[in-house]
This record gives C-alpha cells, sequence and structure tokens, in this order.
C-alpha cells in the first residue's frame, strides 16, 4: 500500500517461524482428548501461514474447547459461556484488519449460544469458527448436550438421553446466509489440517464442526468411526477439501459432492449411518457483514466529525 | 525552362554545396517544389491530427493529465489523511498535558457562565492526579510526529500551489528537479513515519535509520506517477549544447519529459543515437500529424523515468502546407519512427518497437517541398553531373535537376541504421536465419535417415522370422507375425543361460518400530509413557526419537492405546 520498492520495504514481509513461537501454556486437557489434535492443527497453520501473533485472536466461551486460546500465545478472548460469537463478531466489526478464529463447543454453541450462533452465520463475517463436538458437557463432568446421541447416559440423564441429537451441519445448511460448512474428525490430521485450512482462507463466516474424541466421557462414541474406516463417508470434489491420494486411500467410503449444491449437501449432512466429512457447502458470492461495519474504521477524527456534521446538516432549519 | 539558371556551375561548386548545404542560393528560384513520385503520393485527408509544432507541447500535457492526474490526486488525499491522523493524536495529546487542564483553560472550556459554579484551581489540582492512567507521549516520540506532521502538512500546502505540469528550461532542470524530488524524499520519510505511529508500531531502534536512509529513489511508479511532471521543451541546437546536462539527467533517472522540436531535415539522428545509446531513457523518434506520435507520446506520458521525445515538426505557418510537410516527412522515411523503451524487457528485441513505412518516395523527393533553401538546390541543365540528382516540377509543370545535398545522404543513412538495429535488412540477422534454417534442415534429413535404417532393419528381422516359422512349422499360417527380439535375428543362436533359481533360506528381519507422524493427533499419550522413546517433530507430531530408551513393552502400549493407530511397534528383538 505505501509503494516503496521492495528493497526498500521497511516492514520485513519474511518471518521464519516455528510451532513454538505460537505455543502458549502447557495444554492441560486430558490425554488422548481431540482437542490436542485441533490445537496441534491450528499451531501448525499459523506456521505455515506465518499468521502474525499480534494480528490474529483465538475467541473462545466455556468449556474443555474454550482452554484454546490459553495454548496460543495470540491475542485471545476467553469469555462468557454461549458469548464467543457475538465477542468474535464484534472484534471482527471494530478491527476488520485481525484474523478471528472462535474455538468453541457443543454445548457452548448449540445449547446456550444457539440464538449467536444462527446470526453469526447470517452475519457472514469473516471468521474461522471451530466447533469441538464432543457430544457431551466434558468440562462440567457429563451433563447431556444438544448433540448427545439419544439413549446416551449422562450426569443428567442416568436412564439416557430422551431426545434424538440435534445435528449442526443440518441447521446451518437453513440459515440462508452460511457460506461455509465442513466437517471433520480429529483423529485424521491431515484432513482437520486441510479443513482448518480451507475454512481459514475461505472469505466470510467459515463454520467447521470437528468430530471430537472425550477419552474420558465419551470414548465410546466414536470408537467405531475409528476402528473402522468404512463408518466414515469422506466427501471429495475438486471444489472441495483436497486430500493427499495417499491419504484418501485410508478412506475405503468416499463420494462425489458438489459443494455448491445445497439440496445435496441436506441430503449427506442428515445421514445417521455414516459420519460424513469434508466441504457441504460453499458459497464465496454470500454478503458480508463486515465489509458494512468497517466502514470508517480508518477514518481520521477530523473526517469522523465532517462526516457528522454533514449528517446534522441535512436537519438544519 | 527558366532563363534565371545561365550561370555556370563548377564542380567544385557543387562539391561544397553536397558538404556543407551552402553555395548554390542563385541557383534557386522560390519554391516550393515536388518531385514526380512525391506529387503522386496521396497526402492523408485525416484534418484531427494537429500539426503545427505549437500543438506538440499540448498534445504532450494532454497525455500527462491523464496519465498521472489521478495519482497524485490519490496521493494527496493520502497525506492528508495521514496528516490528519496526526493530528488527532497530537491533539489528544494536549488533552493529557498539565496546561489543558490549567486553570485558565478549564474556565476557557467552561465559558464565562459556567466556571463561575467551579473553583478551577481545585478542579485543575484533581484533573492533574493521574487517575486515569492516561500517559504522555514520550518527548521523542512527540517531536517526531510534530516533524512529521508539519512535512505532510508543508508538502499539502506547495502541492496545491504547484502547476499541474512544471516547465523549465533545459539549464535549470537539474536544479528545480533536484529540489522537487529532494521535497518528495521527505515527504515519503515523513508518510512512514505517519503510518507507523499511526498505528503504535514505530520502534525507534528499527525505524530511525530506515527511515533516515528513504529518499525518492525508494519509492514504486505508484508512488513516482504523483510527482508533478517536469517537462522541457526544447530544439535539436539546445540539446546538442546540454548534451552533458542531458546525460546527468538520465543517468540519475530523474522523472523528466523532454521534448525536442527538430526540423524535418536535419542531422539530429547523431543525437537520438547519443540518448539511445545512454540505454536508460525512454526515447521517442517520431513525425508530427502521425499516429505513432500519437501512441508515443501517450506511453511517453506514463514514464516514470528521463523520457526524450525528437518529434520532426513542420516549418510552415499555415495548415495546409504544414499537413503536407508531415504527410510527405512522413512518407519519405524523413525521421525515423521508433519507440525505446527501457522498462519494456530486458533484451533489444523487447525494448526497441521499430515502425515500418512502405513507400515509394526517397528523402530526396520529399526535401524538395522543404522551404529549406540550404538543403535543396535547382541546377542548370549543363551542370557538371557529381552529385545525385532529381526531377522536379514547380506550380507550372516546369521540370529541373535538382541537387541532393549531403543531408538527404544522411537523413536516408539515419533511417537505414535504425531499421537495421530492428532486424530489419540486418546482416547479422540474415546469416542467422540461414544458419537455423539449414541447421533444421540437417536435423530432420539426420532423424529420416535413422528412421529409413530403423525401418530397413525391422523389415529384415519380420522377414526372417517368418522364414523361420515356415520353416520349423510348415502346417502354420504364414501370415501369422512371429515377435521376435532383435537377437533371434544374428546369425550365432545363443544359448540360454539359465540359473538355476535357489530357494533362498529366509532368515528373519526383524521389523524396526516406526510411526506414521502424519497421522499422530499430539494427543501426548505416547509421551506420558516414555518422554525419551517418544519426541515431537517440528509439525509437533510424534516420532521414535530413541527406540532403545524404553522397553518393547511401552512401544506395545503405546501403539495399543494410540487413538490415530499410528504407532508400529515393530518385532521384539
Amino acid at each position: 500500500m505505501f509503494a516503496l520498492k521492495e528493497d526498500w520495504e521497511i516492514d520485513s514481509p519474511q518471518r521464519s517461524c516455528s510451532i513454538e513461537d505460537y505455543k502458549g501454556a502447557e495444554a492441560r486437557w486430558c490425554p488422548g482428548c481431540g482437542d490436542h489434535s485441533v490445537l496441534g492443527a491450528v499451531q501448525r497453520l499459523a506456521r505455515d501461514l506465518k499468521l502474525p501473533l499480534e494480528r490474529t485472536v483465538m475467541v473462545s466461551g466455556i468449556g474443555c474447547s474454550s482452554r484454546f486460546p490459553h495454548y496460543m500465545s495470540t491475542y485471545g478472548f476467553h469469555g462468557l459461556h454461549g458469548r464467543a460469537l457475538p465477542v468474535a463478531c464484534g472484534v471482527k466489526s471494530r478491527r476488520p484488519d485481525l484474523d478471528v478464529f472462535v474455538v468453541t463447543g457443543d454445548g457452548d454453541c448449540c445449547a446456550i449460544g444457539t440464538a449467536h450462533w444462527i446470526h453469526a452465520l447470517r452475519y457472514n463475517m469473516n471468521l474461522t469458527i471451530l466447533l469441538l463436538d464432543n457430544n457431551i458437557y466434558g468440562l462440567t463432568k457429563s451433563q447431556t448436550s444438544p448433540t448427545t446421541r439419544k439413549g446416551e447416559k449422562s450426569n443428567t440423564h442416568p436412564k439416557g438421553s430422551f431426545f434424538a441429537e440435534l445435528n449442526p451441519i443440518a441447521v446451518s445448511l437453513g440459515i440462508h446466509n452460511a457460506s461455509f460448512l465442513a466437517q471433520t474428525i480429529d483423529w485424521n490430521p491431515p484432513h482437520l489440517y486441510n479443513t482448518i485450512r480451507a475454512a481459514h482462507a475461505h472469505q466470510g463466516a467459515a463454520f467447521v464442526r470437528v468430530l471430537q474424541r472425550c477419552p474420558h466421557f465419551t470414548d465410546h462414541v466414536f470408537a467405531p468411526a475409528r476402528e473402522d474406516m468404512n463408518n466414515v463417508l469422506l466427501m471429495t470434489h475438486e471444489d472441495g477439501i483436497p486430500l493427499d491420494p495417499a491419504v484418501q486411500k485410508l478412506f475405503p467410503n468416499r463420494t462425489e459432492h458438489n459443494p455448491a449444491d445445497r439440496a445435496s449437501a441436506r441430503a449427506i449432512a442428515d445421514r445417521t449411518d455414516v459420519y460424513p466429512i469434508g466441504l457441504f457447502y460453499r458459497n464465496p458470492d454470500a454478503p458480508r457483514y463486515d465489509e458494512v461495519t468497517a466502514a470508517g474504521v480508518d477514518m481520521a477524527q477530523s473526517e469522523k466529525a465532517a462526516a457528522i456534521n454533514r449528517m446534522l446538516d441535512r436537519f438544519l432549519v | 525552362m527558366a532563363s534565371t539558371l545561365e550561370a555556370t556551375l563548377t564542380t567544385q561548386q557543387l562539391r561544397t554545396y553536397y558538404l556543407t548545404g551552402n553555395g548554390l542560393e542563385e541557383f534557386t528560384p522560390p519554391g516550393p517544389f515536388l518531385s514526380e513520385a512525391a506529387a503522386a503520393t496521396p497526402i492523408s485527408e485525416d484534418r484531427t491530427t494537429p500539426v503545427q509544432a505549437v500543438a506538440l507541447a499540448q498534445i504532450h500535457g494532454a497525455a500527462l493529465a491523464d496519465a498521472r492526474q489521478p495519482a497524485r490526486k490519490e496521493f494527496i488525499h493520502l497525506l492528508t489523511s495521514y496528516r490528519d491522523k496526526l493530528r488527532g493524536m497530537l491533539d489528544v495529546e494536549r488533552t493529557h498535558s498539565d496546561a489543558a487542564v490549567s486553570p485558565q483553560a478549564l474556565r476557557a472550556e467552561l465559558g464565562k457562565d459556567a466556571s463561575q459554579f467551579f473553583n478551577t484551581e481545585a478542579l485543575s489540582e484533581a484533573l492533574r492526579r493521574p487517575a486515569s492512567g492516561a500517559k504522555q507521549m514520550a518527548a521523542a516520540r512527540k517531536a517526531r510526529i510534530e516533524a512529521s506532521y508539519a512535512a505532510l502538512a508543508d508538502y499539502i500546502q506547495q502541492d496545491a500551489k504547484t502547476a499541474a505540469i512544471i516547465e523549465c528550461p533545459m539549464d535549470e532542470v537539474l536544479s528545480r528537479c533536484g529540489e522537487l524530488l529532494d521535497r518528495f524524499g521527505r515527504v515519503l520519510q515523513a508518510l512512514e513515519v505517519a503510518r507507523l505511529e499511526s498505528e503504535s508500531r514505530y520502534e525507534a531502534a528499527i525505524h530511525d535509520d530506515a527511515i533516515a536512509c528513504l529518499d525518492w529513489h525508494a519509492a514504486d511508479s505508484s508512488r513516482l506517477a504523483a510527482l508533478p511532471p517536469v517537462v522541457v521543451q526544447t530544439d535539436h541546437v539546445s540539446v546538442q549544447w546540454w548534451l552533458g546536462r542531458l546525460a546527468s539527467v538520465v543517468e540519475d533517472r530523474m522523472p523528466v519529459q523532454v521534448l525536442v522540436a527538430v526540423p524535418p531535415l536535419s542531422r539530429t539522428s547523431e543525437l537520438r543515437s547519443a540518448v539511445f545509446g545512454m540505454r536508460q531513457a525512454f526515447v521517442l523518434s517520431s513525425t508530427m500529424g502521425s499516429a505513432h506520435l500519437m501512441d508515443g507520446l501517450r506511453k511517453m506520458a506514463g514514464v516514470l523515468r528521463t523520457a526524450v521525445a525528437f518529434v520532426s515538426v513542420p516549418e510552415a505557418s499555415d495548415d495546409a502546407t504544414a499537413r503536407r510537410q508531415c504527410g510527405l516527412a512522413l512518407a519519405a522515411r524523413l525521421s525515423p519512427l521508433f519507440v525505446f523503451d527501457p522498462e519494456a524487457g530486458k533484451t533489444l528485441a523487447e525494448q526497441f518497437f521499430w515502425t515500418p513505412v512502405e513507400s515509394g518516395l526517397s528523402v530526396a523527393d520529399a526535401a524538395a517541398y522543404f522551404p529549406m533553401a540550404r538543403a535543396f538546390r535547382l541546377l542548370p541543365d549543363d551542370a557538371p553531373a557529381v552529385l545525385p540528382a532529381i526531377q522536379t516540377r514547380d506550380r507550372r509543370r516546369a521540370v529541373y535537376p535538382a541537387a541532393v545535398g549531403r543531408i538527404e545522404v544522411s537523413c536516408h543513412a539515419a533511417w537505414r541504421f535504425w531499421e537495421e538495429l530492428a532486424g530489419v535488412g540486418n546482416s547479422f540477422v540474415e546469416v542467422a536465419v540461414t544458419r537455423a534454417r539449414q541447421e533444421a534442415e540437417a536435423t530432420a534429413a539426420a532423424k529420416f535417415d535413422e528412421r529409413l535404417q530403423q525401418a530397413r532393419g525391422e523389415g529384415a528381422r519380420n522377414a526372417v522370422a517368418r522364414l523361420v516359422s515356415v520353416l520349423t512349422n510348415p502346417h502354420a499360417s504364414v501370415a501369422g507375425a512371429v515377435s521376435v527380439p532383435a537377437a533371434v535375428a544374428a546369425p550365432v543362436v545363443a544359448k540360454a543361460a539359465v540359473a538355476p533359481v535357489e530357494a533362498k533360506a529366509t532368515a528373519a528381519v526383524a521389523e524396526d518400530p516406526y510411526i506414521d507422524s502424519f497421522l499422530c493427533t499430539s494427543c501426548n499419550d505416547c509421551m506420558k509413557i516414555n518422554p525419551r522413546v517418544f519426541l515431537y517433530n517440528a509439525d509437533k507430531q510424534a516420532y521414535i526419537a530413541d527406540a532403545s530408551a524404553g522397553t518393547y513393552a511401552e512401544l506395545v502400549k503405546a501403539a495399543a492405546g494410540c487413538p490415530a493407530k499410528c504407532i508400529h511397534p515393530g518385532t521384539p528383538r
């Protein structure tokens, strides 16, 4: 923007980064927790894209997942239960230059935070939203969450959950301005990394549901999918999540799905016999609310005063 | 024939004329004259293209305005925005100072009526306490912001008073342009300071020296385009005189545009060559009244290094004669039409753009038309034939032989020089093309021979194979093709040596333990078992650092517990 010749540039664009640069505190999740895998993937992404620490923000709510900002050395906001998304939208609206990640859980996003979730996807502000779904409230020691399967026992439902689980992807497909919906698994790091990377690259609200193991409370839930990859359905397409052919071979069960096809995405999302992973839906042309909210951010005080005066002059008598 | 041409013309006079262009004045009745060929050449009736010399500066000025005004406006807008941001920062800083909360300042802010309700001394004392935690700017930072603000404000003010184009004579170009560029360098420094300070990213240890080194050379093309263009309008005599100064301007790549008006018949080819030879300047050579000139000036207006245009301008004051002169100058190739743009590429082929002219006219045909008494002389019929000459007619269709001087010959030679540079009629190019063609033919011939040999060999082999199959199995179909390796065609039948395959006793091979690191989910499970055996690599995924640092049982336990099933313990040793 400041148009100096490259060899005169004052701010060197070249950084040398390692994962160590992005490590915050020691991660205290249980050994075997899927959150470690997501943390590793996000740190690798930050290293590979050389994300500036001072311009990256992790926003979270409450839950095991929401310990995330503490374990990254970027800026972070560990907020109230269910309120990760409105905080993230606020950050984005006044600091559009910041790279905002939202890390939330199934309870945080799909229970108390449902209203914010719906509208955050509608606003389609440029965020990377990671829903770490372990099908339980884990931090508070085993309560049924909206994504807990029917019949699963927990401290709140010792006889088993009464309702069928809510499907975050199916719900998100019903939000008309949602622009990027993907699902992945934490026990395949290449697919996890590529999904998060594609989500980060998307210009808009990229919603990624990560099926995440909880070795303490819900280890049995995803065990069949881990033991037998036939229980996972890999969606492939040239516009989908790219995956190395060698890694694709680990998924014997594959289907071709065009992310522009919303109807087909709904049909796949509704399947209960397999866990579909990949990119369900993408719309790069969906309008973004942060393009409106960022107007005037870079104005000087005198310009703002002049603009306000012009508005007030319309009512001059 | 006119009876005025009666004096005897000597060979010496003719030679003197050829060399100097002088000495035959008495033989020249008033013209203009046209050769037969020139008279037959139609001149373009396009009256929209300006042909008068005065129009050159106007066309160039319009092209410059198109090319530069938007960038200049955008730059001033950017400076204004940063100036206002800095002023905002200084205003905020002023409110933190003691002077802003002095009793007098408070009384002024509250106003006469309200201030009677306040004890302004006590209020001032209370406001001075650092309750809000607002800190004042460091003195060095404040001085830097104030200096930057002043530099930006000054440049904006100066720019408003500066004309769209700065015209200056050749003798002042170094000083005037130098002054403009120095001021521009200072504003670039101020702009960098403003940008970093407004984002609170200025670090004196890193940026002080880096910014002090910035000058106009650091600006890229989008910034340089914001400079008011400096234009020098001159003629070829002046350029000859100030060639050294022009060389300094070119060498430093100062963004100066030089318009050199040259008469149609002159020896400016040397000047063109001299400026072209500097290899750093944009050079345009063209003629008034041509589309080539319009395109060339448009291109030149966007050039941000030194650009020199040699433009052949007519000498007539009336439009019709000037138009005819321009048309003839073009058709007779009086001045070469080219553009040399050093930024268009790395090789001459990419930088040099030649415009050919197809015409049956020679330089001498057009020269008759120009009222340059020095360039052309009519000869009496009995003049000694020691000069090239052409036939001309006057308005009354009377025919005269006319002498061609050295100037016309040098014009033609100049045209040929530039044409050869462009690769037209260039003997090096012709030799290279011939050689390339010969090499291609030789390669094709060699390939053809090789294929012919191959085909012959294959044919012979197939024939032998069929013969063998017929002789060994007379009942089999002759048409069946037998695929035989090339060795069968050899007269000696080789015995195939069959080595007995011995079953090797396979010894049991111990498999080493390994991890498919790319599948590791970084869950720390294996590290909890043995942190010396399992380590993380640069991607924070596990690998086996030292298998001997732990037991086989630990490897198996880690493999069993690994959620990604990426640990392979191998076989026990």
